[in-house]
């Protein structure tokens, strides 16, 4: 047995230890939410840096393959998922402290729940083989469930999360049916088993394989709330509290796309034109109705859920993509998730913490000359909106730029065409609340405006430095990592997948 | 496609189509509600005068303290088979066993600190 192995496995190690030492230290008195902060956030920063030890090579290993017989495997791919899916905790934790504090119906227990979630999507990630794969999305699933109704008077949370509930638990049956199917067909869960299997026989001997991928596929499709599929996730994201709603749609988003890009490019790489022609519809209409649904809406918390239904099309496009283009589409969709984490957190994590610092401000009007209030918040807002709507010099619209030049390349510029259109309409929803914010003068304020204060702020200001960077960076100052280098990391990684 | 794979999957689309229309048509196929007093009032194992209606809260303690013996139920029926093999599987099996426990103890410990196993 190999012991430097362990390494390719502590960030799992740590989230998961993490859990249950804060799932034990919540029912103690003594430890306040802030200190049970502190401890989550310790663990997902060792989580953090013991995954960043690898940065910048090329590797593909699988930790203690006697162990765990090749169920797990630790790739570049996976190193890349999981800085996003760890980054995404830290930074629930750093601005969701403050919520959680506020809303005192929230108890120590919600950052055990978030770490396990954690561990679920980083399971989800790195796991080789279906069954894993299962546990691991359901590990994550069950968590959210409960993050999303943990406020058990409120029966928006309640309702929100017994939709999902019920929703997802049918999601799981088809990818539970797929499983079955695989294995009826190619006699293994093991995903380079399948992949050597399908490369030697016909597509014509491989009728329940692609019967049991496409089961699998409508897990992918409901999980990432794409058009068939979409009716839960408005419900669940504004029943959530607002940081795990924030942590749902852009860190869950993410995990799931990891698994399935893992999936489709190493297991179905000789099927996966046989689903272009449903993705391709499914793509179409799941960015006009996100749009339709984005623009109706009063409340700021739907629009952006809304809105993340459009950005789940864009995502779509490339997924469309990559059967022709293989290698540019899965860069362009690594690349467009980072994008898309970092200007969704932000948004929703610039909303949770003036729900939780300000009176509550819900609807549109309610920003009506937000910016003669507080200018910072308002600054950062925009910047935010404008990288969600891929303005250029921000990392949203090079992440689109990217997208829409793979599609028209592969031959799909009826997407891109829907997809720019799409983006014109976002412009819409997105440009209100600036307006609102800067053009018109606010109204009375009672009472004197609390500082700017804590960690929050802070952590906003970094990640809209990280957007911005993103889109200008290396236009700016050469020689300093900036979009070639998350371009080329988003490479390896594609390459790390073919090295097992 | 195989034959044998068609006959298989269009004899599992017909059932999928069929049971649930079944299960909608037994309201019109079984006996018919004859509005009548006594078959309307809950049932309720044989006590005849029934305590309001099923919207009352109630305790859930007995159900946690049964969800709470089938999750160490489970663990019993890993051990079985464990304990059969333990020589064969040598040190590996012990330490991946006792892992295993490990786990579920932190579980109980969590569970008694929250105070779910007490009455009150």
């Amino acid at each position: 047995m190999k012991y430097d192995d362990i390494i390719y496995l502590l960030p799992l190690l740590s989230i998961g230890v993490g859990a249950i030492v804060l799932m034990l230290l919540s029912p103690i008195k003594k430890f306040s939410i802030d200190k049970l902060s502190w401890v989550a956030l310790f663990f997902l920063i060792v989580s953090f840096a013991t995954n960043a030890l690898n940065f910048g090579m090329v590797y593909s290993i699988a930790p203690y393959a006697h162990l765990f017989s090749y169920m797990l495997v630790s790739d570049t791919f996976s190193g890349y998922f999981n800085s996003i899916i760890i980054a995404g905790g830290i930074v629930t934790v750093l601005v969701g402290t403050h919520y959680f504090d506020k809303s005192n119906m929230l108890r120590g227990e919600v950052f055990s729940l978030l770490l396990f979630a954690v561990f679920g999507m980083l399971l989800l990630v790195q796991s080789n083989e279906l069954f894993t794969s299962f546990i691991a999305l359901e590990i994550a699933s069950i968590s959210l469930y409960v993050l999303i109704g943990f406020q058990k008077n409120n029966v928006r949370r309640i309702e929100g999360s017994f939709r999902y509930l019920i929703l997802g638990s049918m999601a799981s049956i088809m990818f539970l049916l797929g499983v079955t199917l695989i294995y009826a067909g190619t006699k293994s869960t093991n995903i380079l088993n399948i992949a050597s299997y399908l490369s030697s026989h016909k597509t014509e001997d491989m009728t329940l394989t692609i019967v049991g991928g496409t089961l699998i596929l409508i897990t992918f499709l409901f999980k990432i709330a794409a058009f068939p599929f979409q009716n839960w996730s408005m419900d669940a994201y504004e029943g959530a509290p607002l940081p795990i709603t924030a942590f749902m749609a852009s860190t869950f988003k993410v995990a799931i796309f990891g698994f399935i890009l893992r999936f489709v490019l190493v297991d179905f790489h000789e099927l996966k034109n046989i689903w272009s022609d449903i993705l391709f519809y499914v793509a179409i209409l799941t960015m006009i109705y996100g749009s339709f649904l984005a623009i109706f809406q009063t409340s700021l918390k739907r629009m952006l859920a809304a809105s993340s239904i459009v950005h789940t099309g864009y995502l779509l496009i490339a997924f469309v993509s990559i059967g022709s283009i293989g290698e540019s589409a899965a860069t362009s969709i690594i690349f467009y998730l980072i994008a898309y984490f970092l200007s969704s957190m932000g948004a929703f994590g610039m909303l949770s913490y003036i729900a939780s610092s300000d009176h509550l401000r819900v609807t549109y009007e309610d920003f009506r000359g937000f910016s003669h209030v507080r200018p910072y918040m308002a600054a950062m807002m925009s910047i935010f909106l404008l990288s969600l709507a891929g303005i250029p010099s921000t990392i949203g619209f090079i992440g689109k730029f990217y997208i829409f030049i793979g599609a028209i390349e592969s031959g799909y510029t009826i997407l891109a065409i829907v997809g720019i259109l799409a983006t014109f309409v976002s412009v819409y929803y997105y440009f209100k609340l600036i307006a609102l914010m800067y053009f018109y003068p606010s109204p009375e304020m009672k009472g004197k405006i609390p500082p700017l204060r804590g960690i929050p702020p802070l952590v906003i200001g970094i990640m809209a430095i990280l957007i911005i960077w993103g889109g200008i960076g290396n236009t700016l100052v050469s020689y300093f990592p900036g979009i070639d280098f998350l371009i080329d990391t988003a490479k390896f990684a594609y390459q790390s997948l073919f090295m097992g | 496609m195989s034959s044998q794979v068609f006959l298989a999957s269009s004899i599992i689309v017909v059932l999928v189509i069929a049971i649930p229309i079944l299960f909608l048509a037994t309201g019109k196929l079984g006996p018919k509600n004859k509005k009548q007093k006594e078959k309307n009032i809950s049932y309720e194992s044989g006590v005849t005068k029934s305590i309001g209606n099923s919207n009352n809260p109630f305790s859930v303690k007995f159900y946690l303290v049964a969800l709470l013996f089938v999750l160490f139920d489970v663990e019993i029926i890993f051990m079985f088979p464990w304990a059969v093999d333990v020589r064969e599987l040598g040190w590996f099996g012990i330490v991946e066993m006792f892992t295993f426990m490990a786990l579920l103890l932190a579980g109980l410990i969590y569970v008694y600190k929250a105070k779910a196993l007490t009455w009150q």
